[in-house]
């Protein structure tokens, strides 16, 4: 096999130990080696730049710079150099070496351990080390430049469902005002017959309404700019005012909805318009699948003192979630990969919501269920933990 | 009879707003961009403003802006509604004044109870 050739840069200042390098290399049985050789850090630095060597053989003791120094000034970042540098060393210090290899020294040999082999070994350990590290370099970077790619077209689709939504908003809450003229006569006179027909036309724009707020959420959940902005709640009133808000949906499917709320709750750091979307989530999926007759409890109470902080159970007597899908139900499009089976209706990204929203709360969300029973979905949400996050942001603001 | 000016790009929303508003008992006019909307309003000298915010030719922030520089309409109450949902929205329009901002799709009924309380009076017909 013929050799492969390599220009290997040697600096020291001692002529003979340049010429006994060069005398070891020449024996090379991997590399076909030819020589540049410099006197001083300072015209070995020169050469590095204007003749790119393939190798650099570099004495730690040069009359104008030590080692270190050598390798800070030929390049401030280490990762970007293009060849690798072998330190000599002459007195065997640890420190020394330790801090070479720190300082980017691909492989170190004392002066007085020079042989054929070491010195043929360290070369082709070095060009090995070099070029593996090279290719991790450009790993990395074809990695970044894939995730700079994806974080961009992340931002254009968080930005077109911005457009979107407010595309298909105008000309919705065009419909629904139309819808709702007509409903309250202001059109002429309706029957019954007319109005239910209308009503449902209305709470059709407000679903579509959701569905459009929803796909919002997710694009910032996907962008990281969904922030809460949390306030000192009392929870009691957010449960009440969820319960009272889904109490229309919960009488027209005839489900008995009903809450349970320990009296002296502490009051809670949350963002009570987002921690009522949770609640209302659950509770429009609670009574979606819930046969009429059922009941859904939404129950409030305090955790024991050393977990401290609230938890909410929504409670159905529907039919129950299935074990294998327990743990995916929070997931994000699990609608989207569940629907070739059972559809269920809704984007199926309510859940997913829910599940963020309490987790930038710092709570937990999960779900028992019991099939032909009924489902609870639990959540809890500790006392401080926003006002920890926000701490933790202004930490990371700081450093 | 008080008057509303409506500013809004969507002619359906205006046609919409100007069934209800009339069947409470007020007078509308329309500008359906920000350039007309300020030439309607030294025009008309209306006694409320509903702004739309995304408009082609300046939003509705611009014409807030323009409304309160301008002496003769420095005074009219402001509301906002939009389309858009981007968070600072609302806290902008507090800024600048409004005395309501609301979301489309919006409740008439919660509109026009902001819009009676601001002009302090039940319509009448």
């Amino acid at each position: 096999m013929s050799k492969k050739p390599l220009q290997v840069l040697i600096i020291d200042d001692n002529l003979s130990d340049r010429e006994i390098c060069c005398q070891l290399l020449r024996e090379h049985s991997e590399y076909d080696c030819t020589f540049l050789c410099a006197s001083s850090g300072k015209s070995g630095i020169d050469l590095c730049q204007s003749a790119r060597p393939d190798c650099v053989i570099v004495d730690y003791l040069l009359p104008d710079f030590d080692g270190i120094a050598f390798l800070d000034t030929l390049d401030a970042d280490l990762t970007m150099l293009p060849f690798p540098i072998i330190m000599l060393t002459g007195y065997g210090d640890e420190m020394i070496v330790a801090e070479a290899m720190r300082a980017g020294a691909a492989d170190y040999l004392p002066k007085d351990l020079l042989s054929t082999k070491s010195l043929g070994r360290a070369v082709s350990n070095a060009m090995e080390k070099h070029q593996l590290r090279r290719a991790l370099e450009e790993q990395r970077r074809l990695l970044w430049r894939t995730n700079a790619e994806l974080r961009r077209r992340n931002e254009e689709i968080c930005t077109f469902y911005h457009m979107l939504s407010h595309e298909l908003k105008t000309p919705l809450t065009a419909a629904r005002e139309f819808v709702a003229i007509v409903i309250d006569g202001l059109a002429g006179p309706t029957n019954d017959t007319q109005r239910e027909y209308l009503g449902i036309a209305k709470e059709s724009c407000d679903q579509m309404n959701l569905g459009l707020n929803d796909l919002l959420d997710v694009a910032r959940l996907d962008t990281g700019k969904l922030h809460i902005e949390p306030r000192l709640t009392a929870m009691a009133t957010v449960v009440k005012r969820a319960v009272t808000m889904m109490l229309p949906m919960a009488r027209s499917a005839k489900i008995d909805l009903s809450d349970q709320i320990e009296p002296d709750l502490p009051d809670l750091m949350m963002d009570a318009r987002r921690i009522m979307q949770v609640l209302t989530n659950l509770i429009g999926n609670a009574l979606k699948f819930t046969p009429s007759g059922g009941q859904v409890t939404v129950r409030v109470t305090q955790l024991p003192p050393e977990q401290d902080g609230i938890l909410v159970a929504v409670r159905d007597t529907g039919r129950g979630i299935a074990p294998e899908q327990r743990s995916r139900i929070f997931e994000r499009l699990y609608q989207a990969r569940e629907a070739k089976e059972v559809f269920e209706g809704g984007l199926g990204l309510g859940l997913y919501i829910c599940r963020e929203v309490v987790k930038l709360h710092r709570g937990e969300i999960w779900v028992e269920s019991t099939l032909g029973q009924g489902s609870t979905f639990f959540f809890t949400l500790p006392p401080y933990g926003v006002s920890m996050i926000s701490e933790r942001k202004q930490e990371e603001v700081s450093t | 009879m008080k008057k509303i000016l409506m500013v809004e790009d969507d002619k359906r929303i205006i046609a919409a707003l100007n069934v209800r508003l009339r069947a409470k008992g007020y007078d509308v006019c329309a500008a359906y961009d920000a350039t007309l909307a300020m030439t309607q309003a030294i025009a008309h000298q209306p006694d409320l403003a509903l702004l739309d915010i995304s408009m082609p030719g300046g939003d509705g922030f611009v014409v807030a802006e323009r409304l309160r520089a301008t002496v003769t309409t420095a005074n009219i109450p402001i509301i906002f509604i939009t389309a858009l949902k981007q968070p600072g929205l609302k806290e902008k329009a507090k800024a600048l004044g409004a005395i309501a901002f609301f979301e489309k799709p919006f409740e008439s009924d919660n509109l026009i109870a902001v819009i009676d309380a601001a002009l302090g009076q039940t319509a009448t017909i």
